[in-house]
């Protein structure tokens, strides 16, 4: 069903969290060394369909497959295991851990170092600066930094992303993206909810778009931006006022 | 962390929170409440004497109950797990330690301070290895099934500490047992005036270095880091890979071997053991951990610590008001800190 260049596949994905049905049969693909943007309308499963595919909220029903092998019903543990890093939407950050603490344990090996961490640390000057600090002093955008920079301190086969621009400076957003772009660049494929459309269409190659629990449009990032009527209706909003 | 910095704005382009001095951190708010507890004690016994006896008695309390409770405020912390079996292992340790020592008298009661500890040693090692196993057994049959339901918790752990206060009925039989301290640790030491009872002395150091091991496991190990990374966030240390139910029964396997310590050091100290001798501590040792923070281990020692000479002071002071005094200390942290004296989740906030 998932042929070679799809890194993830979802087919008729259901999920139900507390009696309520939140994914009503998720189909899409990710493919291999892009970035695919998750977007959609607040309340509509986005966050759901990170947490489905992480294990952190069991599917009823449907298939994920990584790299063609079934993941579903598979613990937590064990996607990551598999090579599947995740950026929460809340970031996730120990806050009472030290900036080095977060990344020691994201880090499989016994002590931190070597060329993979000086690229992190090149990407993020700022971890090195608060190195011993407690992760929780830190400001809202330096905490997506520790996030991002934890999920990727091993290199990971999929990178799963929950709307990393939320309440950032825009300052901070374009930081954001270089960062991003240095790790398209090295290959990695990138599964992101965002709502920044800005930083979708910069970042974006594949799109999905969501609406209450289902996949409504599924396509080319490039393609999506350039049709503003196809962005009013399935968004509600158009490029042009969030940019 | 003692120096104030200036917000810096070179790196990230952004200001980040103040690095704060040390005076506004919570678990260093909280700590000096020891010695002020204790200085504020000191005109109102009037007598310094009586002052040190029941300081001493109130520390060597506090640091058996921070050894009880370390284990059962460690387990809610990282599992949200409520368990008052943890009780149970309070009794059966001092019954273990109890039967060790029996079998040891010779080296109890011979006058060799190393024979001494060496008796008092191997019964508390064999009681946390004991209580230690059997624990594993009870997460497995008891604890395992009601994972995220308090009140189902309570109540299957408790029916926990029932079943195996009336196992210790079946094998001990249904009297009190005098346990008696080692000779070494009988009496006190005379220094001019004051005394200073010896195994008051013991507790208190005992309870120190088991203080600074389990931070320096926190602190310097990774196993630390885990379990103080997963009382903040455990879905986000299972997506790093880790097992954190295989880290949970370690936590729950030693927390258990504490309690059975905290039993065998209570038994010695008031010298005579009974079969619900830890459902009875376990109410003041749900207090010390409500106190200190649920799933906090700074918070737990400071707030031990405080029940313990609280506890003394107002038994001397006001004994009629002993009983209530916990209680009220419990009030009035919770009305100046809900989330208890050092908040497990937000450490560094």
């Amino acid at each position: 069903m998932s042929d070679q260049t799809m890194q993830l596949a979802l087919r008729d994905v259901h999920t139900h969290v507390d009696g309520y049905h939140i994914l009503q049969g998720v189909t899409f693909d990710v493919p291999r060394h892009q970035v695919t943007m998750l977007l959609g309308r607040n309340g509509v499963g986005k966050t759901s369909t990170m947490r489905t595919i992480m294990g952190l909220w069991p599917s009823s029903q449907g298939e994920i497959r990584l790299e063609g092998q079934p993941i579903h019903g598979l613990p937590t543990m064990q996607v990551a295991r598999r090579g599947v890093s995740y950026v929460p939407e809340n970031m996730g950050i120990f806050a009472s851990l030290t900036v080095s603490e977060n990344l020691r344990i994201a880090s499989r090996s016994q002590g931190l170092g070597g060329e993979r961490l000086d690229w992190i640390l090149a990407l993020f000057p700022a971890l090195q600066t608060f190195w011993h600090w407690p992760a929780g002093n830190l400001s809202g955008g330096q905490k997506q930094m520790l996030a991002i920079a934890r999920a990727v301190i091993e290199p990971c086969d999929l990178l799963l992303v929950d709307e990393p621009s939320k309440g950032l400076a825009p300052s901070i957003i374009e930081k954001l993206i270089t960062a991003f772009r240095s790790l398209k660049d090295e290959r990695t494929t990138i599964l992101m909810v965002e709502q920044n459309m800005n930083m979708a269409r910069q970042l974006g190659d594949h799109l999905v778009v969501m609406d209450d629990g289902r996949i409504v449009h599924e396509g080319s990032m490039a393609d999506f931006a350039a049709d503003p009527d196809r962005q009013s209706e399935l968004l509600g909003l158009s490029m042009e006022a969030s940019t | 962390m003692t120096t104030r910095v200036e917000p810096i704005q070179a790196t990230g382009g952004e200001p980040v929170k103040q690095h704060r001095a040390w005076w506004h951190r919570p678990d260093a708010q909280a700590a000096v409440l020891v010695p002020a507890l204790a200085l504020l004690a000191l005109p109102l016994t009037g007598d310094f004497s009586a002052w040190l006896t029941l300081t001493l008695a109130g520390l060597a309390m506090g640091m058996m109950l921070f050894i009880m409770t370390s284990g059962f405020t460690l387990v809610f912390g990282l599992m949200d797990v409520l368990n008052f079996g943890h009780g149970a292992f309070i009794s059966l340790g001092a019954f273990f330690g109890f039967t060790v020592l029996a079998g040891l008298e010779s080296w109890r009661l011979v006058d060799s301070l190393w024979l001494n500890l060496l008796a008092f040693g191997l019964a508390a090692v064999a009681a946390m290895i004991a209580c230690g196993l059997l624990s594993w057994a009870f997460e497995r049959v008891l604890v395992r099934r009601v994972y995220g339901n308090h009140l189902m918790q309570i109540l299957i752990t408790m029916g926990g500490l029932i079943v195996a206060e009336q196992l210790i009925y079946v094998f001990w039989g249904g009297e009190d047992w005098p346990m008696l301290k080692p000779a070494a640790f009988q009496g006190g030491l005379q220094w001019g005036d004051l005394v200073f009872e010896k195994y008051r002395l013991l507790a208190v150091v005992l309870g120190l270095v088991l203080f600074a091991a389990l931070m320096a496991v926190f602190k310097w190990t990774r196993l630390g880091l885990l379990i103080r990374a997963g009382v903040e966030n455990r879905e986000m240390v299972e997506s790093f890979g880790y097992n954190v139910r295989r880290l949970f029964v370690l936590v729950f396997m030693a927390g258990s071997a504490l309690a059975a310590m905290g039993g065998v050091m209570w038994g010695l100290y008031d010298e005579v053991i009974t079969a619900h001798l830890g459902q009875s501590i376990m109410i003041t040792v749900f207090i010390v951990a409500i106190i200190g923070g649920l799933g906090s281990i700074e918070g737990c020692f400071i707030a031990a610590l405080m029940v313990g000479l609280l506890s003394n002071y107002v038994g001397f002071l006001a004994p009629k008001l002993a009983l209530v005094s916990t209680i009220g200390l419990l009030v009035v942290v919770l009305m100046w800190r809900p989330q208890g004296l050092v908040p497990a989740t937000q450490g560094g906030q």
